[in-house]
């Protein structure tokens, strides 16, 4: 129960700002605030001379440089993480292209071996290795082979379906996103199939919901026109272009050669069998026979492999998305550039999202244990507070 | 008095009008003591204490801003936590030897100098916080907003904490004197 004489808060104050005591008990405290004012205790010597020791600045320069340091040592490290990471990123995806580009088996029907289709290792090869090379591989190719096989010749237009032609086509179609690349991709393999033909080779690579795919098809010649409205179908095209080589004069010349062999073979065998020969003769003959014989078997080959050049197209599909659209079709030069320096800044974006995941949970939990060691401290000096000896353990 | 102005600092927060920090320790060192000496009530702790906020407020100068107010509470703010953190580590090294002090006999703690014995009873018989209030108050003479504000409490609280201290005090006295 509270004493009738408790000092209130408003008087107390009231004491303390000089106001004349009303009560025997006022006068005490007044008395003991009288006495506790005119407390004097100095510091001795030996404390004073202690503080007095203090005189050396510290130094705030270094304090000071500590935070602007970190600060810049975190600002480089993810600019270097971000650097890594996109240099990593570019080196990850040509390694992906190259190790995805694999060469497909041929099917029986391309001339009755397993070996690869035809062709596929000429255009399959730099097309795969060299991005976007194709087109001078060929003409290199086409060059060097032009003096004894007619001319290549570029157009954007079908080929001539009269003649028989070696025909080589670049598609490119542009995707809204990875997951219609994949559909597409899957369609133009099952078009390729639906019309004869075989995949070459094949390669996909997405990233999110970018990516890229090429596939190198061989396709009935008579077929071309039908795959390319069935291909152009599957998304929007960007490039088309048609490189044909005649191989017609080719085949017409080994055609007629082929003929006059088989003529004078036949000749040559009817003169054996008339059996009006001398030896010497007869062995010229035989022998002028086994030449003409070895010489249509090459012939034959050789217009086989010219007609089945020309029964096949050589159909190189590159299917992007929007964003892969310029790494698809050129890399290098200033664009090339300003796209890298972009994919770098969007990067570092990814790793600051990423690393601000990761941290916030940490400085959430931070705060809080702070927050729960603030509020322990506090009732701590509260509990010591409470007691006459703060340093004495406190009783039970 | 003249040792710390004679190893007075040089360096002077101009901007801000810092002084130099051996002038606020020459003005203030006999009033972070006496706050500490009531506190404590132990000449020597006082002492080592007062020895330690001033080390601590060094190190801390450069962040002392004189616009947000004078130094005295700020030095009694850093005094109050160094004495909270001796009394916490103390507490706990006295409880890990309760068994010996038990058997040991309490030292009797040496007066304070200047004042008369029944209120120096009535002080000792006041906790710590109550101790504390006094010291600020009357001793020091800070006014009540600067006192609640370093104590961490409301200026109501505050005052309230003083009126229980010197209602407690005079209640002593009386008794002591009837004694």
């Amino acid at each position: 129960m509270p004493s009738p004489e408790l000092l209130a808060p408003e008087r107390a104050e009231r004491l303390l700002a000089g106001v004349p005591p009303e009560t025997a008990r006022e006068a005490d405290v007044e008395r003991a605030v009288r006495e506790l004012r005119a407390l004097s205790a100095p510091a001795p010597a030996e404390l004073r001379e202690r503080v007095g020791r203090l005189s050396a600045p510290p130094t705030p320069r270094r304090r000071r440089l500590v935070p602007v340091l970190a600060t810049a040592a975190i600002v480089a490290a993810a600019l270097g993480a971000a650097a890594l990471v996109a240099h990593v990123g570019s080196g990850d995806r040509s390694v992906r292209e190259r190790a995805a580009v694999t060469p497909v088996a041929g099917g029986e029907d391309m001339g009755g071996s397993a070996e690869p289709a035809p062709k596929a290792g000429s255009a399959v090869g730099p097309a795969s290795e060299e991005k976007h090379d194709f087109w001078s591989a060929l003409s290199k190719d086409r060059r060097a082979t032009a003096s004894g096989e007619g001319v290549v010749t570029e157009s954007a237009g079908p080929p001539d379906a009269e003649r028989a032609q070696d025909v080589d086509l670049l598609l490119a179609l542009r995707l809204d996103n990875a997951d219609r690349l994949s559909e597409a991709a899957n369609d133009a393999l099952q078009i390729t199939t639906d019309l004869g033909g075989v995949v070459a080779a094949s390669g996909v690579d997405t990233a999110g919901r970018e990516g890229t795919a090429r596939l190198e098809l061989s396709i009935p010649t008579r077929k071309l026109d039908e795959a390319i409205v069935r291909l152009s179908a599957l998304g929007t095209i960007t490039e088309q272009r048609i490189a044909t080589r005649d191989l017609q004069g080719g085949i017409d010349r080994r055609g007629r050669r082929i003929e006059q062999l088989r003529t004078a073979i036949r000749a040559d065998e009817l003169r054996l069998a008339s059996g009006t020969l001398d030896p010497g003769e007869k062995l010229e003959v035989e022998l002028r026979l086994l030449r003409e014989r070895g010489l249509l078997r090459e012939l034959t080959r050789e217009r086989a492999r010219l007609l089945r050049e020309a029964a096949y197209a050589e159909v190189s599909l590159v299917l992007h998305t929007r964003e892969a659209a310029g790494a698809a079709v050129e890399d290098g030069g200033i664009g090339g550039a300003a796209r890298d320096a972009v994919d770098a800044l969007g990067r570092a974006g990814e790793i600051a999202v990423f690393a601000g995941i990761l941290v916030a949970p940490l400085f959430l939990v931070s705060l809080v244990l702070w927050i729960a060691v603030r509020a322990r401290r506090r009732w701590t000096d509260e509990q010591l507070l409470e007691r006459p000896s703060p340093a004495a353990p406190p009783q039970p | 008095m003249g040792d710390v102005s004679a190893l007075a600092t040089p360096w002077v927060g101009a901007r801000t009008g810092r002084p130099p920090f051996a002038e606020a320790a020459e003005r203030n060192l006999d009033h972070v003591r006496r706050y500490l000496l009531v506190f404590t009530g132990d000449h020597a702790l006082a002492d080592d204490l007062a020895a330690e906020t001033f080390e601590r407020a060094f190190r801390r100068w450069r962040r002392y801003d004189p616009r947000r107010g004078p130094e005295l509470p700020w030095l009694c703010g850093i005094a109050r936590r160094v004495a909270l953190d001796h009394f916490r580590a103390e507490s706990r090294r006295r409880r890990r030897e309760e068994r010996f002090a038990r058997e040991t006999r309490p030292e009797r703690e040496p007066s304070l100098a200047g004042l008369s014995p029944e209120l120096e009873d009535a002080l000792r018989a006041l906790t710590a916080g109550e101790r504390e209030v006094v010291a600020l108050r009357i001793v020091l003479d800070l006014d009540a907003e600067a006192t609640a504000r370093l104590l961490g409490i409301g200026r109501s609280a505050c005052s309230m904490r003083l009126a229980r201290a010197l209602d407690k005090l005079a209640e002593r006295m009386t008794a002591d004197a009837v004694a």
